[in-house]
């Protein structure tokens, strides 16, 4: 395996791990914004999350497709 | 051993961002440090600051397409924006960035009781201090107070406060210096005066004695229709010196039962004095109204504020409640009126000028447009129910009004610097530009806000800001609540000790 093919792996799959990272604390925020309104978006616009793991996943793909929908081994 | 991969690592810190995130938020929303800050800028909806209300005094959200900047602009006034807060504090410090196109007298405050109307105002941003300021004024501050002179003619502010000169202009802001006041054709009048009308809350009387006895009995009643303990205090002030204080405690009832206790009578009775002028503050909240007033001073006069109670409203609290109309002589050159109930609706008339009051807990606003001021203007007031704020001197009777001010002019946005020689002022500190704007800071104390304190209502005065056409640009609030942190909130709870 050359270096390059390597390199594109290991970004895909962090930009893949920083995808789901930002969907489940987006997705969290958004209960805990519902329980207490305020706690997170008098500081942090919720979007932000949102819009930061669109772009982490379209850049994922870009990189390694197999990164972000790995294929299950029998 | 096995090494963590570097892969893992990355992953690691990339999954405890957000972790660090939310514990700063917790600590922020649970105030373990006492502290919450909330800065609001217009760009959106926010789930804990609304923008400034109502629209057309406040208009929409606004955003500047070249910089980006976000707004809005403030038109007519008051105004006011609501804040939501998830624990109660002891206080904030409000920093606004604004900018100010001409209006020259701006405050900014809290609403702490919204039935009865009272506010808790601050200067935000006064326009002929600021200007004195950037002309080179000399400065001196002693003890919070500040002079500015034209001519630096004092040395201290005591000086000045001493050997006050009564042939210049002097502004004061949020100082009390009329105490100067003499009248060398007074002569004391055997006769008591008698102030039949029922007044709710706080109040502050000035009055002028010349070899004679202070004499005032204050009637006393408390109507118990706020949750709280309503102890009563009354203070004579000569200068800014407390002389003499009567004190009462609560009548016992916390309760909001709406049971009307009589109080009895506090009397000053002070024999001996130098004459000159006296200040007698009835330090009460507003479930106390002061039934009548007997007093054997001929010159006694109300001081900013009258809140008028003589109506249906009121009739079972008060037996044998006289509800005829009301007259006042005001002095103020602005004035403020606000019923909250519908029985207090109606039409006073200012100086002949009918005033409609249709709507209820909405302040209704009047300001002289004559060119040469009259010693005191006649306020009617048919149905009473009434709290009427100014600035300056309300009497009851004609008789009875004087003109403590005249040497001294209170500063109002009419107030010309041309007109004034110095300037005595305190509780301001001119803003700071920033960006082709201002920065001001407000400290605010959130003590007697009726309520939990955690559904806060802000306050934005701006005085002719509508009739002159001036606007004032707000870019950004900032809210610094403090309270004591939640270690010495638990301490003192349990009663441990570390």
């Amino acid at each position: 395996m050359s270096s390059q093919y390597l390199t594109r792996k290991v970004i895909g799959e962090l930009l893949a791990f920083t995808t789901r990272t930002l969907v489940f604390w987006y997705i969290l925020a958004v209960f805990i914004e519902m329980v207490l309104p305020g706690f997170v978006s008098s500081h942090l616009n919720l979007d932000m999350f949102l819009w930061s793991a669109i772009i982490a996943a379209l850049f994922s793909l870009l990189i390694d497709p197999s990164s972000l929908f790995p294929k299950q081994s029998a | 051993m096995r090494h963590l991969q570097p892969v893992w690592i990355v992953k690691a810190i990339i999954f405890c961002v957000p972790l660090v995130i939310v514990a700063w938020l917790t600590v922020d929303y649970l105030s373990i440090f006492g502290n919450l800050s909330i800065t609001y800028n217009f760009s959106g909806e926010s789930a804990r600051v609304k923008e400034f209300t109502p629209a057309g005094r406040a208009l929409d959200r606004e955003q500047n397409l070249r910089t980006g900047e976000t707004y809005q602009r403030i038109v007519g006034e008051p105004v006011y924006m609501n804040v939501t807060v998830p624990r109660s504090y002891d206080d904030v410090s409000v920093t606004l960035d604004y900018q100010n196109d001409g209006q020259p007298y701006t405050e900014f405050g809290l609403v702490t009781s919204e039935e009865p109307l009272s506010v808790r105002l601050q200067s935000l941003d006064i326009g002929i201090i600021n200007q004195a300021i950037n002309e080179g004024w000399s400065q001196i501050e002693s003890d919070g107070v500040t002079l500015l002179q034209r001519q630096s003619e004092f040395e201290s502010v005591a000086d000045f406060v001493d050997q006050t000169p009564e042939d210049q202009g002097i502004g004061v802001y949020r100082y009390r210096l009329s105490y100067r006041y003499t009248d060398s054709s007074y002569v004391a009048s055997p006769q008591k005066q008698v102030i039949d009308r029922v007044l709710r809350g706080g109040h502050e009387f000035w009055t002028y004695i010349d070899k004679e006895t202070l004499h005032a009995e204050f009637d006393l009643t408390d109507i118990n229709r706020d949750f709280n303990e309503d102890p009563i205090s009354i203070q004579v002030y000569r200068v800014n010196t407390i002389i003499h204080e009567e004190l009462l405690p609560d009548d016992g009832d916390a309760l909001a039962s709406a049971v009307a206790t009589d109080r009895g009578t506090l009397t000053v009775d002070l024999a001996g004095l130098e004459a000159g002028l006296y200040r007698i503050v009835v330090n009460v909240d507003d479930d106390i109204l002061i039934s009548q007033i007997r007093t054997d001073q001929e010159r006694f006069v109300a001081r900013d504020k009258v809140f008028l109670v003589n109506n249906s409203e009121y009739a079972e609290a008060v037996a044998g409640l006289d509800t005829g109309p009301t007259t006042l002589y005001l002095q103020g050159t602005e004035l403020m009126m606000q019923t909250d109930h519908t029985s207090g609706l109606q039409v006073p008339t200012i100086a002949g000028e009918p005033l409609h009051i249709d709507k209820l807990h909405v302040p209704y606003w009047w300001e002289s447009q004559d060119e040469v001021e009259p010693l005191f203007r006649e306020l009617i007031t048919p149905k009473n129910d009434l709290l009427v704020r100014t600035s300056g001197l309300i009497a009851f009777s004609e008789d009875a009004f004087f003109d403590a001010d005249y040497q001294i002019e209170q500063i109002s946005g009419s107030t010309a610097l041309e007109d004034l020689d110095y300037i005595i002022f305190k509780e301001y500190t001119a803003p700071v530009a920033d960006r082709g704007g201002y920065l001001q800071t407000i400290p605010l104390s959130l003590d007697g806000v009726v309520g939990d304190r955690k559904e806060l209502k802000f306050i934005l005065s701006a005085p002719g800001i509508e009739r002159n056409g001036h606007e004032i640009k707000v870019r950004e609030v900032k809210f610094d609540f403090h309270r004591a942190d939640l270690w010495t909130k638990l301490k003192s709870r349990f009663g441990g000790s570390s």
